[in-house]
């Protein structure tokens, strides 16, 4: 009888397609909207990323990565005096405008690292020698600044190339593949010494300590040994946690990249902005969906009472309704996670928009397609449980 | 095994039916008593409005007679001490149907809508339309399984609905104005195929029907009136069709 089912489904194409279509949608809105929400949210992280350190710390009230709220340069030495901590090193972190040789001005993420250590370097470099840094006028650019900071458009900026800071000559050592920053210009490394040449001065330059515990120690450990006796704020750098962001009360220590999300979803209309398209691909999927299906099973009314009066019971029926819900629902979804990953193709392909997928998205997705093929299924099945088999006589 | 439970395919004492509560309650059966016997061709013949339906109605089991009824035994079951499910089961098992509109379902083709009776069984889908195809080659279709009903005239979609009543070789088969979406001749056609092909002693056949040309397949036809059992004739070779009838309904 399912078989049977099936046919009757994929039979009359226009609803077949009308209601695949509507589900198509709704799981295309649903999980690509998230993606790029949480490839966003991502961004927002970046510098962590591309400045790994197992520790920073800022001044005590900074509550996310991008928010610099200057230290001295003397609280470097404060850090590197609590017992526990192996290193520490300085770290410049600042928006810039570089002024291109035709001319043009492209805004850029400025990093100034150690020049001794060259703690916070970039992990992975495609091109040049991390050592050149500490060359005069050198800094490395991301792979995103290969080509925003080029001369003219389809042209690459290459190791050796030149443009200006602030009207200081800065020269391209090294290339580095990063993750793009949540304010979508390049990420531009220089020694912290430079960075504060390449910046306007003010009383305080300094924008974190980045540090590590000693063998032994746990990262924990060391920044509630930081924070206790220098008075700054120490955070973890070990990644977006989502049982720390969702819990009551949050851990004493935290992770920097936990309150960088949290800090951004309390304080921008980022997640009500997403959160709405999410909201209309589900409303619009179960609106199609369900308007489409109760469609279907009224206009094969007839047949279901005459397969009630040939004794298929209302159990059998009910299940025929959901297999049918629930099929377009699988192939609706299918199809709508293909569009998604062709999506991410050509966003992680081009490095934008922002694309993010978390592994529990598709089956949250799915949940929610199959919620919406249950409430679809619901409205025949309500009708079917009512239908009296003797009506197939009365025409 | 009695007398009766050999003769009878459904057998109706005292039976009453109403519709709605109150000042609007309608009282469409009123006392029907009614033999259906197995072997025969019962016609249920009157005028629009009658009851006719009702009645075939509730020896389908698709519908529940008043409480008070003193006998509603099809095929040896009293359908009053049967649950819901325990007569859809029964329905399944033994009731073949006919409807007037055919309902057959358009998106399937004739083998896999005939096969469905089975399918309700729990028969398997191969067994089910090797079964369907041998009953449409018995009313003549047997080329043109793989069809699906809108390829088909009328009176060969009317072949395939008795084929669906057969398959799955009920004992009683009941029939809702069969030819009332025919012509005259293809009424006539599908008249005589399914006499050839359903009646058998094992077996009974009750048909509603306004259309007289039919009644000579009969060996019994009852007329109704009002929610009645007004007339009933059994006809043979020494009794044939009463003039009455003949152009008509019971006046």
């Amino acid at each position: 009888m399912l078989r049977l089912a099936l046919k009757m489904l994929f039979g009359d194409t226009g609803k077949y397609l009308m209601l695949v279509a509507g589900l198509v949608f709704a799981t295309f809105l649903m999980a690509q909207q998230t993606a790029v929400f949480c490839g966003l949210m991502s961004w927002t992280t970046a510098t962590l990323k591309n400045v790994p350190a197992p520790i920073w710390v800022v001044e005590a009230k900074v509550e996310q990565v991008n928010e610099t709220n200057p230290l001295l340069d003397t609280d470097v030495a404060r850090v590197r005096s609590v017992d526990s901590v192996a290193w520490a090193a300085p770290l410049y972190s600042g928006i810039q405008r570089v002024r291109l040789e035709n001319g043009n001005f492209k805004i850029v993420q400025l990093i100034g690292i150690d020049a001794t250590t060259l703690a916070g370097a970039p992990v992975k470099l495609i091109e040049g020698r991390l050592e050149d840094l500490r060359l005069p006028h050198a800094v490395i650019i991301d792979d995103l600044g290969v080509e925003r900071l080029a001369k003219e458009r389809g042209s690459k900026v290459k190791v050796g190339d030149t443009f200006e800071i602030n009207d200081q000559e800065a020269r391209v050592v090294g290339i580095a593949d990063t993750m793009q920053s949540f304010t979508g210009g390049p990420y531009v490394w220089t020694t912290y010494e430079r960075a504060l040449q390449y910046t306007p001065p003010q009383r305080k330059m300094l924008s974190a300590v980045i540090a590590a515990p000693r063998p032994g120690i746990s990262e924990e450990q060391c920044v509630a040994d930081i924070e206790r006796e220098t008075g700054l704020k120490g955070y973890l750098n070990r990644g977006f946690s989502w049982a720390d962001y969702a819990a009551e009360t949050p851990p004493k220590i935290q992770d920097f990249n936990t309150t960088t999300v949290a800090w951004y979803v309390r304080n921008t209309g980022i997640p009500i902005s997403f959160g709405i398209t999410v909201v209309v691909g589900f409303i619009v999927g179960t609106a199609i969906s369900c308007q489409t299906f109760y469609s279907f099973v009224l206009e094969n009314m007839k047949h279901l009472g005459a397969l009630k009066a040939m004794g298929a019971s209302t159990w059998t029926l009910c299940l025929m309704l959901l297999t049918q819900a629930f099929t377009v629902g699988l192939i609706g979804y299918g199809i709508g996670l293909f569009f998604t990953a062709g999506f991410a193709k050509g966003a992680l392909a081009n490095e934008q928009p922002p694309f993010y997928m978390p592994e529990a998205v598709p089956p949250v997705v799915l949940g929610v397609i199959l919620l919406i093929c249950s409430l679809s299924a619901l409205l025949g099945i309500w009708r079917v449980s009512r239908l009296e088999p003797a009506m197939v006589f009365r025409g | 095994m009695s007398d009766t439970a050999v003769s009878y395919a459904a057998r109706v004492r005292g039976l009453n039916k109403s519709f709605g509560d109150g000042s609007s309650r309608l009282h469409v059966l009123k006392d029907v008593d009614l033999d259906v016997k197995l072997g025969d061709i019962t016609m249920l013949i009157g005028p629009s409005g009658c009851g006719k339906t009702t009645l075939i109605s509730i020896l389908a089991g698709t519908l529940k007679p008043d409480p008070g009824t003193r006998d509603l035994s099809i095929l040896q079951q009293d359908l009053q001490k049967l649950s819901t499910s325990a007569i859809t089961h029964f329905r399944a098992q033994n009731i073949g149907f006919i409807f007037q509109a055919f309902n057959l379902i358009p998106t399937l083709t004739l083998a896999e809508n005939v096969s469905v009776p089975l399918l309700i069984q729990g028969v398997g889908a191969r067994a089910a339309e090797k079964k369907a195809r041998e009953v449409l080659a018995q009313v003549g279709l047997g080329d043109r399984s793989k069809n699906r009903p809108n390829q088909l005239s009328g009176g060969q979609q009317q072949r395939v609905a008795i084929a669906r009543a057969l398959v799955h070789e009920p004992r009683l088969i009941i029939c809702d104005e069969p030819t009332a979406a025919l012509d005259a001749k293809n009424g006539q056609v599908v008249m005589e195929l399914f006499e050839h092909v359903a009646r058998s002693p094992e077996r009974a056949v009750l048909i509603v029907t306004h259309d007289n040309r039919i009644f000579p397949h009969a060996n019994r036809i009852a007329s109704m009136d009002d929610g009645r059992i007004v007339e009933v004739h059994d006809m043979d070779a020494e009794h044939p069709l009463p003039e009455n009838l003949k152009h008509g309904f019971h006046q």
